[in-house]
């Protein structure tokens, strides 16, 4: 058996430099928690933040079983994060920062697409896409609509991307509030499952068909589907497990925008 | 141009830089990396056109047969001049008729018409043997590859099917021609000359040495050094595509076994993770060397080595699409699903994923190697290997174990 040596500069990148980048790196310095405030509870770090505090996961912890009973949760902490997301443990997790930690609120996917880099590695929910009132999860899709057709919306609105952030739960339906951000006809739900695309619009969906990106959208053609940044952020739109949940799940808090 | 001039097709394939490829240069990448073809599609699409026209490669010493559910192996060796081996009575008789059998290329027209047995033996001509009385006898002087054709829709692929798992075995290379129509200027072309739709076998083979282009390209490639950046993808396709993670479990597709792709419930469920399992070692093989010729044949047609070198990670990715779309290796339910029943389409969606994954990684792999190179072992380092890239921290210690063992 030879020895192997490998290229000193692979696919064009010098090792000895690549190799120092990454040796050179720094995990970010937490903050100290702000003293003297009335809010008790541990403060993320950064504008997009996991739950990197085991206390706050805690304190999420106990909120989920006393105020949504029949939610399941497979949240757990290791490596320093909470682990686990599914659409229902994102809007968990939102109800409780707007109740306890206003400070953060769950990442939109407008708030993920401003630092990819940050979510990579991990998949993140941040909607839901309502395309029909079809299977898949076709009872939550009648439920949803009846919501969304008190605000005007019709069936020729379809598909719709209903923003987690702002909805509420109960017993495991989901609810508009007057947070809750609908946006109707968007057509990217509905491209070929696998398309390309690089631009995102106001809400950070996919604008445009581009056959040179590397990013692509996943997509069904009918009834209530989950949208979650993979970790190579790809838009899953296609995932009708609405409660299925993995350990590289990650829910992510941003700081909300002012205006 | 290709030299296999009569058929006309200018619909392209692929372009490795901007050398574009068709479906002649396809079949000359086979014949020069010796992979056995089959030619799939319609009946009427050109098929045996393309293919006996890849025996003027042969002048001579290429061989067609029209496949028939009649036919024996006998009356398979009496076409190949094998007619006297049931009179042969030793091994060194056997011997020194296979020996005159110096046919490099065969080509099997409607190949799945035949009885298994007939398919057999064809296969092992395509490879260069004779198989008889459990002995094996080679022919073809060193050289021996084989193009098939066959009109048998997507059912070949199905596991359950003995052809389908028979040409997966032993055809290295399948392309779908329904999908590669040529263009209306060509069939202008076809229409306004000879409207005879039977295949003209009348036509002179050519002469000059495309014989010996053909052996010596395929000497070079064999001999050429693999590179790297190829090797290292080969693996990627091997483990990389076999990592699946199913809720906090990590595991592969390949233990999962018949329960893949259906116990992946969480939302790999919407990633390749369900649509396509990894490449076999044998397939990679078959990658590695149709990506060699595809390289080699750019070259030809004036791409510079530096443009060869740029293009390697789309060389690899256009010769696994070709070598994996039909192979079974892709979830044939999704492919239906979410691809119209395309699986070109699938292939290009997973090339699209492996190279977000690969683009992620190259700094990482050159760090990586830097660190093996200088001997060290680097936590921070193999830390950034996980997920699909979990292979490479296995590979980066082994490496530096067995290179440290040596310096002792």
């Amino acid at each position: 058996m030879t020895k192997i040596k490998f290229p000193k500069n692979f696919a064009g990148i010098d090792g000895k430099k690549a190799l120092e980048g990454i040796m050179n790196e720094t995990e970010p310095e937490p903050k100290d928690p702000p003293t003297g405030t009335s809010n008790p509870l541990p403060i993320p770090t950064g504008d997009l933040t996991f739950v990197d505090k085991e206390d706050l996961y805690k304190e999420i912890s106990k909120y989920i079983p006393t105020e949504l009973p029949n939610l399941p949760n497979p949240l757990t902490f290791s490596d320093q994060v909470m682990k686990q997301s599914n659409p229902y443990l994102a809007v968990a997790v939102d109800m409780f920062c707007k109740k306890y930690l206003p400070e953060y609120r769950l990442a939109t996917q407008l708030d993920l697409e401003q630092d990819l880099a940050f979510t990579k590695d991990t998949y993140n929910d941040t909607g839901l896409a309502l395309r029909s009132l079809a299977e898949p999860n076709k009872s939550q899709a009648e439920y949803l609509f009846n919501q969304i057709k008190q605000r005007g919306f019709t069936e020729d609105d379809f598909p719709f991307f209903i923003q987690l952030r702002g909805l509420e739960l109960d017993n495991q339906n989901f609810n508009l509030t007057d947070e809750s951000l609908i946006h109707k006809q968007v057509k990217c739900l509905k491209w070929e499952s696998g398309t390309n695309y690089s631009k995102t619009d106001n809400f950070g969906l996919p604008k445009s068909k581009n056959k040179k990106s590397s990013r692509q959208i996943w997509t069904i053609q009918n009834g209530l589907s989950r949208c979650y940044l993979n970790w190579i952020s790809n838009l899953y739109a296609d995932n009708s497990g609405l409660s299925d949940s993995g350990d590289d799940g990650r829910v992510v808090l941003a700081k909300p925008r002012s205006g | 141009m290709s030299n296999l001039n009569k058929y006309q097709n200018s619909t392209e394939l692929m372009k490795l830089g901007k050398v574009p490829f068709y479906l002649d240069n396809f079949v000359e990448a086979c014949l020069k990396g010796r992979l056995n073809l089959f030619l799939q599609g319609d009946s009427g699409m050109g098929k045996t056109h393309l293919a006996t026209n890849a025996m003027n490669y042969f002048p001579g010493k290429s061989m067609f047969i029209l496949g028939r559910n009649d036919m024996d192996t006998r009356e398979l060796f009496q076409q190949i001049n094998l007619g006297k081996l049931k009179d042969a009575k030793s091994s060194q008789e056997l011997k020194e008729l296979t020996d005159k059998i110096d046919n490099h290329l065969l080509v099997f027209d409607e190949l799945p018409n035949c009885v298994p047995v007939v398919r057999a033996q064809a296969f092992n001509l395509f490879d260069g043997f004779i198989e008889l009385n459990g002995k094996t006898y080679s022919i073809g002087e060193g050289y021996s590859v084989g193009i098939a054709t066959g009109n048998i829709g997507q059912k070949f692929t199905e596991s359950s099917n003995d052809l389908g798992r028979a040409l997966k075995d032993r055809m290295h290379v399948t392309i779908d021609v329904d999908y590669f129509k040529p263009t209306a200027k060509n069939t202008f072309n076809i229409l306004s000359g000879n409207t005879s739709p039977s295949i003209d076998f009348t036509q002179k083979q050519e002469e000059g040495d495309l014989e010996e282009k053909i052996l010596t390209a395929h000497r070079e490639i064999v001999s050429q050094e693999i590179p790297f950046e190829k090797l290292l993808l080969a693996n990627y396709l091997i483990h990389g595509l076999d990592y699946v993670k199913i809720g906090s479990r990590e595991t592969t597709k390949t233990r999962l076994k018949d329960t893949w792709p259906n116990a992946i419930t969480n939302h790999g469920a919407g990633s390749d993770e369900a649509l396509i399992l990894p490449v076999s070692i044998r397939a990679a093989k078959s990658i590695i060397r149709l990506s060699q010729s595809f390289d080699y044949i750019a070259r030809e047609k004036g791409a510079s080595e530096e443009e060869i070198q740029n293009n390697y990670f789309n060389s690899m990715m256009q010769a696994f699409k070709f070598v994996g779309a039909y192979s079974g290796i892709l979830n044939d339910l999704k492919v239906r699903e979410h691809y119209g029943n395309d699986k070109y389409s699938a292939m290009d969606a997973v090339i699209q994923t492996t190279q977000t994954q690969y683009d992620s990684q190259k700094k990482n792999l050159s760090a990586g190697f830097h660190m093996v190179n200088e001997g060290k072992k680097l936590q921070k380092v193999l830390n950034k290997f996980n997920g699909r890239w979990s292979f490479m921290r296995g590979f980066l210690e082994d490496i530096l174990e067995e290179n440290s063992l040596e310096k002792k």
